[in-house]
């Protein structure tokens, strides 16, 4: 049995154009390009993903020889960061509040420095008391804070959100540096807070440093539409983690069907960036879902190929962009029944998937870089 | 007789208990390795064997949740070494499990049962 495939013509490449109102990945890629592992996630974040996230960065840091001093305390200060916006993130009231609920939670590991960061709201009234705490906090000596924290351990008076001051606490400790913090009113009883904490190997930061460095790109993320940016190793270990995070999230908030598609997408979305990198061992790509003004969600992905590669994509997606549901129906059949082994493994089913899947054609470009190679980014809408 | 075969689920890789007392086969779970060659090699060649001195009648009963397109081939090969038996005068089917609501789990299905010259019985659990 042989099924005719659709003759594939070069078309013209009126999808290579970015989308205009979509977020733009080669941006962000450019401003975390010499960040070992970049992982922010904006909006409404909960302890489901915490485990998800320990792993993401315990895989990252250990593989990391220059960082492995500062492995337990980066996770540590991670997941007390990262559930610090879960505690104290403040739900915007509807339809009264613009802001987008929940907070925001970034890690970047660049080796010689590494920031954690995150933003909150929170009720103006807990303001000064928190800015009070956290002054008192980066006041003390490292010493007598273990003091502080059995005290407040062995306190009653637990805070209702049930952080009891012990996050703060711990976090000072294992910073081993002052905490930097920040805030801002953005209505008569909201405020932004900021916090921002910078690990380097010596232990050594200016108080404030962190903060100038994470705010205003914190900020930027945190009014955009992205929900979610990873940069970093596509591997296996680092992939599966994020794939856990993910299917938390869509598995809560949308039925099986519709969840299971946009799962698909993403696994081969990211599987695909592993397979097609130029650099074999390290793997590296960015990928960001986004949820645009109209409530559709747009997962893109990039990474770096050769001119040759960039070639061959082109000339698949557009082929398969050529094709209608039917077409891709039959090239799917018979890239299963016929097809050779593509020697990356892919075996160009990954491809198809993701047309059959999409909502609309598939949309790429490509950017080109200043040693010849090209940045490609592949928005898929679902 | 080729001996059982029984590899227990892992996080992106399906249990696999292919029991050559009952000849009942079953792959159930998710399967979303990257390098799907690893984890199928081992299976593929098992059926290979398998396939040149099966039981009079075998049935495979998938349950899958959720494959990726780099498993996709590889479970559409074991799919395959069915149709082998039937072509060597045996007995086989395949029984594709889907739940209720996962439309794409039994359009799958559908899409195989389309392709493979083995009797496919689609069965919602």
């Amino acid at each position: 049995m042989t099924v005719t495939i659709v003759v594939v013509c070069r078309f013209t490449h009126q999808n290579q154009h970015q989308i205009s109102g979509l977020e733009n990945l080669f941006e962000y890629y450019k401003e975390l390009e010499k960040d070992r592992l970049s992982f922010i996630f904006n909006g409404d974040v909960s302890d489901d993903i915490t485990d998800g996230i320990i792993r993401i960065t315990e895989f990252n840091v250990n593989n990391f020889e220059a960082l492995a001093s500062l492995s337990k305390r980066i996770s540590f200060i991670m997941v007390e960061c990262f559930q610090n916006v879960v505690r104290h993130g403040l739900k915007s009231e509807q339809g009264s509040e613009k802001e987008k609920a929940g907070g925001l939670f970034a890690a970047r590991l660049m080796g010689e420095a590494n920031y954690v960061s995150s933003i909150n709201l929170i009720d103006l009234d807990e303001v000064e008391l928190l800015r009070e705490k956290l002054n008192q906090l980066n006041s003390i000596e490292k010493d007598k804070l273990k003091a502080l924290y059995l005290e407040v351990l062995n306190n009653q008076e637990l805070s209702s959100k049930g952080g009891a001051g012990l996050g703060l606490i711990q976090l000072a400790r294992k910073a081993g540096q002052p905490i930097s913090f920040d805030f801002q009113d953005i209505s008569d009883h909201l405020s932004n807070f900021y916090l921002s904490l910078k690990l380097t190997s010596d232990g050594q930061s200016e108080p404030g440093e962190a903060l100038r460095f994470t705010k205003s790109f914190d900020e930027k993320i945190k009014n955009s539409d992205v929900l979610m940016i990873y940069k970093g190793d596509f591997g296996k270990d680092s992939i599966m983690p994020i794939i856990q995070i993910i299917e938390e999230k869509v598995k809560s908030d949308n039925e099986l069907t519709s969840s299971k598609g946009f799962f698909l997408i993403l696994v081969e979305l990211l599987q695909n960036v592993s397979r097609h990198n130029l650099n074999n061992i390290s793997k590296d790509g960015i990928f960001m879902i986004t949820e645009d003004k109209n409530g559709t969600y747009w997962t893109s992905v990039g990474n770096v190929v050769d001119a040759d590669t960039k070639a061959l994509l082109i000339n698949r997606i557009d082929g398969l962009n050529a094709m209608d549901e039917m077409g891709l129906k039959q090239a799917y059949k018979q890239t299963l029944r016929e097809g050779s082994f593509s020697d990356k493994g892919g075996a160009g089913l990954g491809l198809i998937e993701i047309a059959r899947k999409s909502s609309e054609k598939l949309n790429y470009s490509f950017d080109e870089l200043d040693n010849g190679n090209y940045f490609f980014t592949f928005n898929v809408k679902f | 007789m080729i001996e059982s075969l029984r590899l227990a689920a892992t996080e992106d890789t399906p249990l696999v208990d292919f029991d050559t007392t009952t000849g009942i086969f079953k792959v159930s779970g998710r399967s979303l390795p990257e390098d799907a060659l690893v984890f199928y090699k081992p299976i593929e060649d098992w059926l290979k064997a398998y396939v040149e001195d099966p039981l009079d009648m075998t049935t495979m009963e998938m349950s899958v949740d959720y494959f990726n397109s780099a498993s996709t081939r590889y479970i559409f090969n074991i799919l395959m070494s069915l149709e082998d038996l039937i072509d060597a005068g045996k007995d086989a089917k395949i029984i594709w499990n889907y739940r209720k609501d996962d439309d794409m789990i039994e359009a799958k299905g559908e899409e195989l049962e389309s392709i493979l010259e083995v009797p496919f019985e689609m069965k919602m659990i």
